[in-house]
């Protein structure tokens, strides 16, 4: 049985803003996946983020059970390489601030907007910023 | 307003003898019309309210009252296309990291992210909870 829809019109338009602005600003993909999810969260994540690299090389998924409270921030390998952990890690703990205050969409856009502003500026082999990313380093 | 001050004006014009008395309202009418009416009105309005999946930020999320919504994607062109493409992706992902093993010989103590077997291995990011 349908349980309904998770967010409303007004709700999914921020989320769509705020991950093609991350996208557009990075150059990487960004995946929200907010439900339930049997096991550990973290096996979730790296399973569905493996499953993701159609879109490419550089994906960034945020997986939310809000019914476990439980968050999970995985980066693809080359992703990683911009976006660091201690950034995620940083993102997540504004994320779970915002969830333990109910704003469940506030808090993803913001953390979206945190990984985005955090992540690295691409380069190619010779060390030049790449031409598809529009990244400001701010150095976290 | 101005025609409030102007009210009184007409009460000459009218003969209050020319007036044919009303009907006095019956006791079912005036329950009708002064209980079951307003109640009812209410009771709709209620409903319309409080009714699950009416109101925009009805799934409004409330910690420590679960989540009964649908899972949803976003991000995702299109949950079908995630299905077709996802053994083409991990493919991808896969010959990458080969790729990048070769270039970058892996150092021999790896940070916690890379602790995942298989597929995931050099995957990275963070976990939280509320």
């Amino acid at each position: 049985m349908a349980l309904g829809e998770a967010f409303g019109a007004v709700e999914r338009r921020r989320l769509t803003e705020a991950i093609e602005a991350s996208r557009l600003q990075t150059g990487m993909r960004f995946a929200v996946y907010v439900g339930g999810v049997d096991g550990d969260i973290e096996d979730f994540a790296r399973a569905e983020l493996t499953k993701l690299g159609y879109l490419g090389s550089e994906v960034v998924l945020v997986a939310v059970d809000p019914d476990r409270r439980a968050l999970q921030i995985a980066t693809s390998w080359r992703a990683r390489h911009r976006l660091s952990d201690n950034a995620c890690g940083l993102a997540a703990l504004s994320m779970t601030t915002s969830f333990g205050l109910g704003d469940l969409v506030g808090g993803l856009v913001v953390g979206l907007r945190m990984l985005a502003d955090a992540t690295v500026a691409a380069r190619d082999d010779h060390g030049r910023p790449h031409p598809t990313s529009s990244t400001v380093t701010h150095g976290v | 307003m101005v025609l409030a001050v102007s009210v009184p004006a007409f009460a000459d014009s009218v003969d209050v003898n020319q007036i044919a008395p009303s009907k006095p309202l019956g006791t079912v009418n005036a329950i009708l019309i002064f209980g079951v009416a307003p109640v009812g009105t209410l009771v709709l309005i209620s409903l319309i309210f409080l009714r699950p999946g009416s109101a925009p930020g009805s799934h409004r999320y409330r910690p420590g009252h679960g989540w009964h919504a649908d899972p949803t994607w976003m991000g995702v062109p299109a949950r079908e296309a995630h299905h077709e493409h996802a053994l083409e992706g991990a493919d991808v992902l896969e010959e990458e990291a080969d790729e990048f093993t070769h270039a970058h010989p892996t150092p021999a103590v790896e940070p916690a992210g890379d602790e995942v077997p298989g597929s995931t291995r050099r995957q990275g990011g963070a976990r939280g909870s509320w």
